[in-house]
């Protein structure tokens, strides 16, 4: 009876049961990342979320007729932030606000939905790479490390631009084994998309390209194959566009600005540092494992495809230096390389396992092995989640916002280059330098004058705000100019305005 | 013989003994880095005990020594309650006797005791022959961030830890040997490892349970004359410990005082705490491996070896609850037992590794390894390298001046006073901490009033001592009681002193 249930019932490769185990995968995945929806998204590189926050509501309030002129006037200057990608998730947003109102969370549903779609790619092409059980544990490592839980339910461009690198990697793994049109149509619809929702993913959908062109179908019989003409063409296609609409409109102007820092390759700390967010993204285990996993792999059939997308990722890492040691979200490609990377390694392991475990009781115990660890890192993501808490910001920063009166010419020291208080607080201002910001400027060999850049941007400014009061601690000549020669408009313990024009003194 | 198949990998003998050299050199080299810096940087209070027992037992023998300080620094070493068998502290002090008193003696001995755990590890993966795995369950042994600093410290757990190893390593053995001499040897190192520090016997009852549960038959078992020959030689150091300390000296009953809060087990979030706490330190990955591992070995001998340790570490757990989620090196067990379990799956790994074609795939996977130990000791280096606390020394020095020796001191610390008692030679009763409340009121005792209290502890005290400025702060009552009624007749950086014996009016 027992073996009858075995051979007949449990663990038998049954199509439906891998689907179901997917299903669930992807339930659970998409329900951790809905913990805490309505918390503002400062818990991770908030800049740059409420860069997307501030663009999305000058969308949104292009569309508004039952507000109030100024006011639309204001979202749209607030939201003119500048471009770095094309505004592919703000205008996604922006649209769902004219059904729903505008409500900051619902970037965040479409992020994780994003990623995990992303994450039933990455589990059709394992599964096409080693074997379903492969496919489960490299799905489950994809949705469910901590960072990548946390850095996947963002309002920014990159867990778009993740999921469509997997989905191109899908495509390109399943033209490699067919030939066929369709799969190299859609390799370059995916990857030319990837590219387009934020330009790095060129680094790994050309490394896999590349490396699959010269590893697996041989650069010869590519050249001749039109398919891989076409591939081509429409990997580059819509960057292409996007480059020239940008180079023409100017738009694209300062985007390469204080990124390539070739300097920093010399300096050991930057590859342990490298090192260091690469394990706070998937734990120095299993990138480790994944790099193992390269090394097990089937030469012709899966290594061409790993080693391109590593060596993409690594040329990423060395095309920028700076970022790459201080955005932990440069690193998120990393997540599906590395769960991509396993599969060999699991497939060895699961053949040994199964050799020496025939019977029910050892796999029982690998299953709630498996569900035990997916349990204990949807615990610690959701701790984490769960210890930050950012509801107070929003009446903080429209106090401040009333008391400054939305309109007049602000200079701040404050928090994200004064996003939060353009965002909650309906107040533009100038960002003054950071001591980091003064810092990569030193790195790339520019010189900073302080007072003459405080002359520079305080020039026609009504108040200089400061919330980082850390910061100015940090920069003695700015808090000596201010407290010497301003008058304070206003001060609590968390900021202090200065009147920047009726001065005590001339500085 | 745990498996036939002699993995390609590190087939040529000198590359395996290179291999190991490299590894043992590097963790040596590492733990090494920084030496003479203060033992801050993990568990002070633990480690100032131990260095200020080994002074004790130093200067007891010391004739060149002032009098005074002889007097104090045996009187400090005898203060320190009886906890383990100071075995550390009497080798550190037997070597201040040939190289003079340096504190990092301690370090070195603790870290050469790590090392040498390590060796145990391999040879455990010899045993089980699968050296290839052993390399890396030894890099991940010697390697681990968590185990280099905690196996510099000056406590008796990285002792344990390697006897731990060392343990293991002798019961499987004898699994495979059942030789008389292999048995004694195993009674010899688990007893040893026990009496040690004697939570050793959570892991190693479970491991050693589990190994003669393996044999199946529970008659044969009990009939095994070797079986009780290891339990006899494993039980009896470690009990005549115990007479000695609780009947003949009787210091050791203390020991036993806030140590098992069952109220922690009914709470969730201590079992949260400890899954994240026991996953930090060890690695996420690399525990869900190693239990993995267990299922990949063949015989059910190191399954069950591997599986008993692990249950005798959560037992361990839930006898002791709150110093599980409140100190790290509570876990230490768990560094060798993880290392175990992943030799199967490092051997399987190697193996296949072995299998490619060409030098360059063999050489790459090498590197890997070399890459991923430079990674972790740049970790390490790191971390010691910014942690400074050599200034700390003169602090404590000057402030001891200022109080005198000869005083009679309640001090309100944050480490229970043992800087002030090491350098600076002023050593008194304790105040209550505010974490020294909320263990008694976890341990459902009630607390005197602060007037009953500070009634108790004052008579006979000359000074009133406050090294502490968080606990300044955090308990009001104390600060403004002593601020109205007492003169304070020192302020300084961090310090306060109360004169205690002239009242204000």
């Amino acid at each position: 009876m027992k073996k009858l249930f075995l051979r007949y019932f449990v663990f038998r490769e049954r199509p439906w049961m891998w689907k179901i185990a997917l299903v669930l995968m992807l339930l659970w995945g998409f329900a951790i990342r809905m913990y805490d929806l309505t918390n503002p998204p400062l818990d991770f590189a908030p800049t740059r979320q409420l860069f997307s926050a501030l663009k999305a509501r000058g969308m949104y309030y292009q569309y508004m007729t039952n507000v109030p002129d100024s006011k639309r006037q204001l979202a749209i200057t607030l939201g003119d932030v500048g471009t770095v990608e094309p505004p592919v998730l703000e205008t996604i947003v922006s649209q769902t606000y004219r059904l729903t109102g505008e409500y900051l969370w619902i970037a965040r549903i479409y992020s994780s939905l994003f990623w995990v779609l992303g994450g039933l790619a990455l589990f059709l092409l394992i599964r096409e790479f080693a074997s379903n059980g492969a496919a489960i544990i490299g799905t489950l490592v994809y949705l469910f490390v901590p960072y990548g839980i946390i850095a996947s339910r963002v309002f920014m461009p990159d867990p778009l631009m993740v999921a469509l690198i997997i989905f191109s990697i899908w495509a390109l793994f399943r033209w490699q084994n067919t030939s066929k049109w369709r799969w190299a149509i859609l390799f370059g619809i995916f990857s030319g998309l990837a590219i387009f929702v934020k330009d790095v993913a060129v680094f790994m959908v050309v490394g896999a390209f590349v490396g699959v062109i010269l590893g697996a179908r041989g650069l010869k019989r590519s050249v001749r194959d039109p398919q891989a003409w076409v591939m081509i063409v429409l990997l580059i296609l819509p960057a292409a566009i996007n480059t020239i609409y940008g180079a023409v409109t100017g738009t694209l102007e300062g985007e390469l600005a204080l990124r390539f820092f070739p300097k920093m390759w010399l300096d050991p700390a930057f590859y342990f540092s490298w090192q260091n967010l690469m394990s706070s993204a998937t734990g120095f285990g299993v990138w480790t494992a994944g790099i193992v996993g390269v090394f097990l792999a089937d030469k012709r059939r899966e290594r061409p495809l790993l080693l391109g997308l590593w060596i993409g990722y690594i040329a990423f890492g060395f095309t920028f230096p700076y970022h790459f040691t201080t955005h932990d979200y440069y690193h998120l490609p990393l997540i599906p390389i590395a769960a991509l990377s396993l599969a060999p390694l699991v497939k060895v392991v699961f053949t040994r396992f199964f050799e020496r475990n025939p019977g029910l009781f050892p796999r029982l115990v690998l299953v709630v092995l498996v569900l035990f660890g997916v349990a204990v890192q949807s615990w610690y993501a959701r701790a984490r989640m769960a210890s930050s808490e950012y509801r107070n910001e929003a009446p903080f920063w429209a106090e401040i916002g009333d008391k400054l009166g939305h309109s007049p010419a602000v200079i701040g020291l404050t928090q994200d280059y004064g996003y939060r208080l353009a965002y909650w607080g309906w107040q533009g201002s100038t960002a003054w330098f950071t001591s980091a910001d003064i810092g990569v400027r030193y790195l790339a060999g520019q010189d900073v004058n302080v007072m003459q850049k405080f002359k520079e941007d305080t020039a026609g400014k009504q108040y200089f705000l400061v919330t980082m009061f850390g910061e100015l601690d940090n920069q003695p000549v700015v808090k000596d100019l201010l407290y010497a020669h301003y008058p304070i408009f206003a001060q609590t313990d968390e900021y202090v305005i200065f009147d920047l024009q009726h001065p005590l003194t001339q500085p | 013989m745990e498996n036939k198949v002699s993995p390609k990998l590190f087939s040529k003998p000198w590359l395996m003994v290179t291999l190991v050299a490299v590894l043992f050199i590097g963790a040596l080299g590492i733990r090494l880095y920084d030496l003479t810096d203060l033992p801050n940087d993990f568990y002070l209070v633990r480690q100032y005990r131990s260095l200020l027992i080994a002074r004790g037992m130093y200067y007891a023998h010391l004739t060149t020594a002032p009098e005074w300080q002889r007097n104090i620094a045996v009187a400090q070493w005898k203060e320190e309650g009886l906890i383990e068998p100071p075995i550390m502290e009497s080798l550190a002090a037997f070597t201040y006797h040939i190289i003079g008193e340096q504190i990092w003696v301690g370090r070195v001995y603790a870290s050469l005791f790590w090392l040498a755990g390590g060796l145990a590890i391999w040879l455990l993966a010899k045993e089980l022959s699968m050296r290839g795995g052993g390399i890396i369950a030894l890099a991940y042994f010697l390697f681990l961030p968590f185990g280099v600093t905690a196996s510099r410290a000056f406590m008796p757990d990285s002792l344990m830890t390697a006897l731990i190893a060392w343990s293991l390593w002798a019961l499987y053995r004898w699994e495979t040997r059942r030789t008389w001499k292999s048995a004694i040897l195993a009674g010899i190192l688990t007893g040893v490892c026990i009496l040690v520090k004697s939570v050793a016997v959570f892991p190693l009852l479970g491991a050693a349970v589990g190994l003669v549960l393996s044999r199946g038959s529970l008659k044969r078992v009990l009939v095994d004359k070797q079986t009780w020959v290891i339990a006899g030689i494993t039980a009896i150091p470690t009990l005549v410990y115990y007479i000695y300390g609780l009947f003949i000296v009787g210091t050791l009953s203390g020991q036993f005082a806030l140590r098992f809060i069952p109220a922690l087990l009914k709470d969730p979030s201590f079992y949260g705490r400890w899954l994240f706490i026991a996953a930090d330190i060890v690695g996420f990955a690399a525990m869900f491996l190693s239990l993995a591992g267990i299922l990949l070995f063949r015989k059910n001998g190191p399954r069950l070896l591997v599986v008993g340790a692990w249950v005798g570490y959560i037992v361990f757990g839930f006898a002791f609850p709150y110093h599980f989620i409140t100190h790290e090196y509570y876990h230490l067990p768990l560094i060798p037992i993880v290392a175990i379990g992943l030799i199967p799956v490092a051997d399987l790994l190697v193996q296949q590794v072995a299998q490619q074609k060409g030098w360059l795939w063999r050489v790459m996977f090498a590197g890997l390894l070399l890459f991923g130990v430079a990674m972790k000791m740049w970790e390490a280096r790191n971390s010691m390298a910014t942690n400074q606390y050599r200034s700390e020394a003169s602090y404590w020095q000057k402030l001891g001046t200022l109080i005198g020796t000869d005083k009679n001191i309640i001090e309100l610390s944050g480490d229970y006073g043992s800087r002030l008692a090491y350098f600076g030679w002023v050593s008194g009763s304790q105040w209550s901490t505010n974490a020294d409340d909320a263990l008694r009121a976890l341990a459902g005792q009630t607390q005197p009033d602060f007037a009953t209290t500070f009634a108790e502890q004052i008579p006979g005290k000359d000074l009133f001592v406050v090294t502490s400025p968080p606990e300044w702060e955090n308990q009001p009552e104390l600060r403004e009681y002593l601020t109205a009624h007492y003169p304070l007749i020192d302020q300084g950086d961090g310090y306060w002193i109360f004169d205690l014996r002239s009242k204000k009016p």
